[in-house]
């Protein structure tokens, strides 16, 4: 039997997360969830998740922290990173590393899962 | 012309261009020293300046002494300094007996026997003292002094330009640190002002999607209406935070080389889709080869989109039509419709901050031309309007010009 999907879901925003990963076990996803770079960097290395929802911009080791680790990882390199940013939030810089999609808030929780579906589609096709 | 004049007149000629491109006080003073040892055959030259509150001279410049004789002590009992503080120009024949130099043993000790003391001038008044120093006995003569004197006014200018220069460039500073303090504020405010709307529209969808159990369609269409208040906020907080960080300079570390028809593309994604719903054609020409622009292109798509979404909405029947003219070094961008036109005496305060037009019903901050303006402004362009539309005889037309980058020929 296919194992659950596990998402890991990283947002410095409690409510955000609490319906975002609402609306994610709905659909029979394992959620994982972290509230900064530096907590979900290593939830991300003992849960080892299959798609990563990162919020860019959060008070305690942000978005870039997470990445800059991230990638290092030989099996995390792989996995599919959806990017959450504010619609005026001006990076200045780009985000220095590959990121499958950027999503822009506010999402509609549903939104979310649509795309969310969509990718580990892809992944698993191209396994 | 005598040997001796012309090579004041070299020196002189060497010592202005120096004057002229100088950049720090000190790189001024050395050339003066070391070029007025040099045409007087003497054996040094210093130049010494007074301090800002006009209480001690400060050695600033030498050329030809020793540290050791530079860094002799204060020459506040200097007589021949005294005088040449008042403006008076003094010739001593033998230093190391004459009562007037305050260092006399050190003097004899460095070599030093006639000394010629003179007063630098800036804007009348004196603001230091140029001294010559040779090794032999020598009668000072006028044209020296003269020659010695110019010299030294000229350096005093030189130095109060690199001092305005220092000046001004510390104020660029300072003002570029004040805006990148403000900029990083507004980012602050930005993320603060949205957080709470972002996550409350995600708490309304969630609850209007049915994840939290039945909703009646009545529950429904109130969670829609404040999912819609909401938008409005986002729209209102955004559009008031984008001035501030436009009229910063921000765009200007956006900008790239950016192909134009992307940036229209981009910007019309979901147009097509707005424009069907109202039985609207939206129509797009774009030219084969897309022409290149500097700019940002978040900021240009934010320009074209204003522009097709405020056609859509302002058009009840007919067409939007997008299009892309090429012009020798600009291109222009120009979006026309059918719709319900601007009144004439509207035209001119159209890219005004908050300003709504008479004839128009929907909600809206007023902010989107007055932002676009600023955008296009900062990318050295133009924006306008013309209603009626001049081609199509109704509607408005919607034009924005850009520079183009040309394209690199290579030389054959």
């Amino acid at each position: 039997m296919q194992r659950r999907p596990k998402i890991l879901l990283v947002d410095d925003d409690v409510d955000l997360v609490e319906v975002m990963s609402g609306a994610l076990q709905s659909k029979a996803y394992d959620v994982v969830v972290a509230y900064n770079g530096q907590e979900g960097l290593e939830k991300a290395k003992k849960e080892k998740p299959d798609l990563v929802i990162l919020d860019i911009l959060m008070p305690v080791a942000d978005g870039f922290t997470f990445a800059d680790e991230f990638r290092k990882d030989p099996v995390l390199a792989k996995v599919p990173v959806l990017a959450l940013t504010s619609f005026s939030e001006s990076l200045g810089q780009p985000f220095p590393f590959e990121v499958s999609e950027y999503i822009v808030k506010p999402i509609r929780p549903r939104d979310l899962v649509a795309k969310v579906e969509k990718f580990l589609q892809k992944t698993r096709a191209s396994q | 012309m005598a040997p001796r004049v012309e090579k004041y007149y070299k020196s002189l000629y060497e010592i202005a261009a120096v004057v002229n491109s100088a950049r720090t006080p000190e790189s001024v003073l050395g050339v003066i020293a070391r070029a007025v040892s040099q045409t007087l055959n003497a054996k040094g030259c210093s130049l010494m300046l007074l301090s800002p509150d006009r209480k001690v001279l400060v050695h600033t410049a030498a050329y030809g002494l020793s540290d050791w004789y530079v860094g002799k002590g204060p020459v506040s009992a200097d007589k021949s300094i005294s005088e040449a503080l008042q403006g008076k120009p003094v010739a001593i024949l033998d230093a190391r007996e004459d009562d007037r130099i305050q260092y006399k043993a050190q003097a004899k000790q460095e070599g030093i026997v006639s000394m010629l003391s003179a007063p630098i001038f800036l804007k009348g008044e004196v603001i230091g003292v140029i001294r010559v120093y040779t090794a032999e006995r020598h009668y000072f003569t006028k044209s020296e002094l003269y020659f010695v004197q110019a010299v030294a006014n000229l350096g005093a200018i030189a130095l109060d330009r690199a001092r305005e220069l220092t000046q001004c460039l510390t104020q660029v500073d300072r003002l570029e640190e004040e805006r990148q303090r403000f900029v990083r504020f507004l980012s602050v405010v930005a993320h603060d002002l949205q957080s709470p709307l972002v996550a409350t529209q995600s708490i309304l969808s969630y609850i209007k999607d049915g994840y939290t159990g039945e909703v009646t369609e009545g529950q429904k269409d109130l969670l829609q209406r404040g999912i819609r208040r909401i938008d409005e906020l986002l729209v209102l907080v955004t559009d008031l935070l984008d001035i501030p960080r436009i009229e910063a300079g921000q765009l200007r570390y956006e900008m790239h080389e950016i192909s134009l028809n992307g940036v229209i593309k981009q910007a019309l994604v979901g147009m097509d889709s707005l424009a069907r719903q109202k039985g609207l054609e939206l129509r797009v020409e774009l030219p084969v080869d897309s022409p290149k622009v500097y700019g940002s292109s978040r900021r240009l798509q934010q320009v074209v989109s204003n522009l097709v979404s405020n056609a859509i909405n302002y058009t009840r029947e007919g067409m939007v039509i997008v299009r892309v003219r090429d012009y020798n070094d600009d291109v222009a961008v120009e979006v026309l419709d059918t719709g319900i036109g601007i009144p004439p005496d509207e035209l001119p305060r159209l890219f005004t901050d908050f300003f709504r037009g008479s004839n128009v019903k929907r909600a809206g901050t007023g902010l989107g031309l007055s932002i676009s303006k600023r955008i296009i402004d900062a990318h050295g362009g133009k924006i306008w309007a013309e209603s009626p539309c001049s081609e199509t005889g109704q509607g408005s037309k919607f034009t924005f010009t850009l520079h183009k980058v040309q394209p690199s020929k290579s030389v054959a």
